[in-house]
């Protein structure tokens, strides 16, 4: 990218490797942060929900040319939302509807909330990728 | 009496899928039709989900690349790739220069035989069915290499983490050199009888149509995405194994439509068959497999991207120091191409359903065969012979 990611959007740490770069914001900065990304002209390639033993991780992976930005937001497991960023990047819908079934996130505001993989009459109340 | 201009057709709800004549994988589509005209379409996903996200949290990671292969049958060798390359990145492994171009030549025969399995599917959705026996034919030639080099033809076992299993003697190269050059040939038959054919030309131009600005929207990737324009190739973007060695360029074509979709296809046959024909004349000497501390993994985690022959494919890998992985995800290029399908439908008739569908290149599997060397004697055998016993 052009400009760098850490000097328009508040960053907790970032780490840079090659051609990969991972930054840990705040939820708060989300917003801002998916705002300087579709100005810069990155791609959302995909989304990676992770269950990290104490909390729940959701990392955004935005393709630019070679490079990989990665950016990486914590929830709480007492509240495991995160807004749909499907306003900034519209092939953000698929990938957030996996994070419902497969993690058990919450996505607001997402159009379309069936989770992707997972057969309607799934019942099990422990989405498939969580430690628990 | 009222015109017949005027007429107007109530709405009706037709699905297709999983289990269709018309679709060969297993997605649902919901399509609404006004007469023959397709105005709304939904899809669902989901019927052949296995876990293996999970599975590979749950095993030691020298499994993994066994599990990872066994993803998809036909891009077998762009799911270990990427997998060994994301686990080499965090263990700082130094892979041989020999091991990085076998492992490209092997990801440019699977591109080769991936594309013209398309161009057979392509052409049985029309009704052409010559072109699909016939590039199917050819395609086994391409397997057979696949036999010669690694002693399989769908599952290669070629990817060990830190280099290669299989080495290439130089008489299995000139062999194989040998049998790509007649694969050159194949190339410029089934392009002629593809682009240059009148029939297939009225019957496919503007089907399937996606714009630029679409494809971009909806994140299309691969020769999906070239078809409409876009020119991403993670080949040129990313330079990973030994594609840095050599100067590719993107081949795109406008419009996105079926014929779009072959333009790109057929010519990146051609393109991989160049790129392995060099990769096999500047085949660097030395080892293939480089040494490292096979018992660990340090904590760490990497991301990258593949060009596997239906485009951009994802792997995020994290290890936390054990020898078992924290998390691996894993995006296929089908997922990202999905939503392409939407403005693709919308408009089409009820018999452009298939050829869209296919268009796209979903992802199925296709072993639906296998050689058995018993006693010393080569016998091929059916699906048939598997189902009632006889092997």
């Amino acid at each position: 990218m052009k400009r760098s990611f850490e000097d328009f959007v508040p960053t907790i740490q970032a780490d840079h490797k090659g051609l990969n770069s991972y930054y840990r914001i705040t939820l708060d900065n989300l917003d801002a942060a998916l705002a300087f990304l579709k100005e810069e002209g990155t791609r959302l390639s995909t989304i990676t929900g992770k269950d990290a033993r104490d909390h729940l991780e959701v990392l955004y992976h935005f393709a630019f040319w070679g490079e990989l930005h990665t950016v990486i937001v914590e929830l709480p497991y007492e509240k495991p939302e995160v807004p749909t960023i499907t306003n900034h990047f519209f092939n953000a819908l698929l990938y957030e509807r996996e994070l419902i079934g497969l993690l058990g996130i919450n996505v607001l505001g997402i159009p379309d909330p069936r989770p992707l993989e997972l057969p309607p009459k799934y019942t099990d109340p422990t989405p498939p990728l969580r430690r628990v | 009496m009222a015109d017949v201009n005027e007429r107007r057709f109530a709405k009706l709800k037709v699905p297709i899928g999983p289990s269709h004549p018309a679709l060969e994988e297993p997605a649902r589509f919901l399509f609404e039709v006004e007469g023959e005209k397709v105005v709304d379409v939904d899809y669902e996903l989901g019927f052949n989900h296995r876990s293996i996200e999970r599975l590979c949290q749950e095993r030691p990671f020298s499994k993994i690349v066994y599990l990872v292969e066994r993803i998809c049958g036909i891009c077998s060798h762009a799911h270990p790739l990427n997998h060994v390359e994301r686990v080499e990145d965090i263990a700082d492994i130094e892979v041989p220069e020999r091991a990085t171009y076998i492992r490209t030549i092997y990801a440019e025969l699977e591109r080769i035989h991936s594309h013209m399995l398309w161009a057979g599917i392509a052409g049985e959705e029309i009704g052409y069915h010559t072109l699909f026996m016939y590039t199917w034919r050819e395609r086994e030639k391409v397997l057979d290499l696949f036999e010669a080099l690694s002693g399989n033809r769908v599952m290669h076992g070629c990817n060990r983490i830190g280099g290669v299993k299989w080495n290439i003697t130089e008489e299995q190269a000139k062999s194989a050199v040998g049998a790509l050059t007649y694969l050159d040939t194949v190339a410029d038959k089934i392009t002629k009888a593809v682009i240059k054919d009148s029939n297939i030309a009225e019957r496919c131009k503007g089907v399937g149509s996606l714009s630029k600005e679409d494809a971009i929207r909806l994140g299309a990737v691969g020769p999906n995405a070239r078809a409409s324009g876009v020119p991403e190739d993670t080949r040129v973007m990313c330079k990973y194994a030994a594609y840095g060695d050599f100067d590719l360029e993107p081949l795109t074509a406008q419009g996105g439509d079926v014929v779009a979709q072959a333009v790109v296809r057929l010519s990146e046959i051609k393109q991989s068959i160049w790129l392995t024909k060099e990769l096999f004349a500047n085949l660097p000497d030395g080892p293939i497999q480089a040494e490292y501390d096979n018992e660990v993994i340090p904590p760490g985690r990497s991301v990258g991207r593949v060009e596997a022959p239906r485009g951009e494919l994802l792997h995020y890998v994290e290890t936390n120091g054990t020898n078992f992985f924290e998390r691996i995800k894993i995006r296929s290029p089908t997922l990202a191409n999905i939503q392409s399908y939407v403005p693709k439908f919308l408009g089409c008739q009820v018999a452009d359903i298939p050829i869209i569908a296919a268009s796209i290149d979903p992802c199925f599997s296709c072993t639906d065969r296998m050689t058995v060397i018993k006693d010393g004697k080569r016998k091929i055998v059916s699906s048939r012979d598997l189902k009632l016993g006889r092997v």
